[in-house]
């Protein structure tokens, strides 16, 4: 069908690029040029316009009922997740400023005297993922029992 | 820009400000497209509602670390297409377990390609149902990229560019991906060519 020689060849990977309108101009005229005078490639070219044509016959998604109400429901669990998680780290935050607040003030030795380094070792995961989640970011697998461990830890702070 | 990509960008301003009923019109405004691009690239009807609820849901999570500049249809179809090419590979791997043996393969060549066995009978011949399976086969048959290349570029409307921001390609990969798909479409894609052509060359009376 196309001939496969010389401009013709080069012009079988400019082809849909160029009925595509997405060729640099210079490159578009070249092929526009080239065209007028090739009925290879301007059959080639024809062809090409009406298979992509043919594809907007590709059948979509049945269609349903909107999936609005499920998401609404599951971003509102997100949102309650994320308020929680905004508390624990707030929380965490304020404890670990009294304690420091504390030691300084009453004049002892502040790294030596914290109650729990453990605590306070993940204190900046805890605030870590509040604003993660803050954010919008992504949880994994892992992510969730990280959270469970801090879920954990809040227990602990609030005992202590 | 265009008025369609001003809102999208208009609700997605309100959205990170917490207006769920901007959400709630962003999600019954592109649920439609968004489940459509879903269901040609897996061919599941359920699997391509799980991706478009995923798809807002993390259009929601994202809402603060959206920026303004970026093109709201692009990155929702970057989302979508990521998580659509994650379900392909769970897919792939619940296959492997359930069913060793390859699903597919030579049923589908032999469907694609019994109308081409009928190029004799009239253009009519090839039905609605006939016409609609042998453009699904030939869709199904592309390789991955080239799949997601050509839904994002020939139904969603991203340009080039835009495609290689959503699939994380260059624009040249974009483009080669583009030819090679046409040119794998060719042979699948044959006889309804030859069936839509006004007049081919020596049928004519």
């Amino acid at each position: 069908m196309m001939e496969r020689t010389g401009l013709c060849a080069e012009c079988a990977e400019l082809l849909v690029p160029y009925i595509d309108g997405e060729l640099p101009p210079e490159e578009a005229a070249a092929v526009a040029a080239h065209l007028a005078v090739c009925p290879a490639c301007s059959r080639a070219a024809d062809e090409h316009r009406r298979a992509w044509a043919l594809l907007a016959d590709l059948p979509g998604a049945p269609a349903v009922d909107s999936l609005w109400p499920r998401v609404a429901a599951r971003s509102r669990r997100i949102a309650a997740r994320a308020r929680v998680l905004r508390r624990v780290a707030a929380a965490a935050a304020a404890l670990a400023a009294a304690f420091t607040l504390f030691y300084f003030v009453s004049g002892r030795d502040n790294s030596a005297a914290l109650p729990d380094p453990d605590l306070l070792v993940h204190l900046p995961v805890v605030e870590q993922y509040a604003s993660l989640d803050e954010a919008g970011g992504e949880w994994l697998g892992e992510d969730l029992d990280l959270v469970q461990a801090v879920f954990e830890l809040t227990q602990e702070i609030e005992d202590f | 820009m265009k008025p369609e990509a001003e809102r999208g960008r208009e609700l997605m301003l309100r959205l990170a400000r917490g207006d769920m009923r901007a959400f709630e019109e962003i999600v019954v405004s592109y649920e439609r497209a968004v489940r459509n691009f879903a269901f040609r690239y897996l061919g599941d009807e359920r699997k391509a509602e799980d991706v478009a609820q995923e798809t807002f849901l993390r259009v929601y999570t994202a809402r603060s670390r959206w920026r303004p500049d970026a093109k709201f249809h692009t990155w929702l179809f970057t989302i979508a297409s990521r998580l659509c090419l994650n379900a392909i590979r769970s897919q792939r791997r619940e296959r492997r377990v359930m069913r060793p043996a390859a699903v597919g393969g030579d049923g589908s060549d032999e469907l694609a390609g019994a109308p081409a066995r009928r190029t004799a009978s009239p253009p009519d011949g090839v039905l609605a149902a006939e016409r609609a399976e042998l453009l699904r086969r030939a869709v199904a048959a592309l390789s991955e990229n080239q799949r997601r290349a050509l839904l994002l570029h020939r139904f969603e409307g991203l340009s080039y560019r835009e495609v290689a921001e959503a699939m994380g390609l260059t624009l040249e990969a974009v483009r080669s991906l583009l030819v090679r798909a046409r040119r794998n479409l060719h042979d699948r894609l044959a006889p309804l060519l030859r069936a839509d052509e006004p007049a081919a060359e020596g049928e004519e009376p």
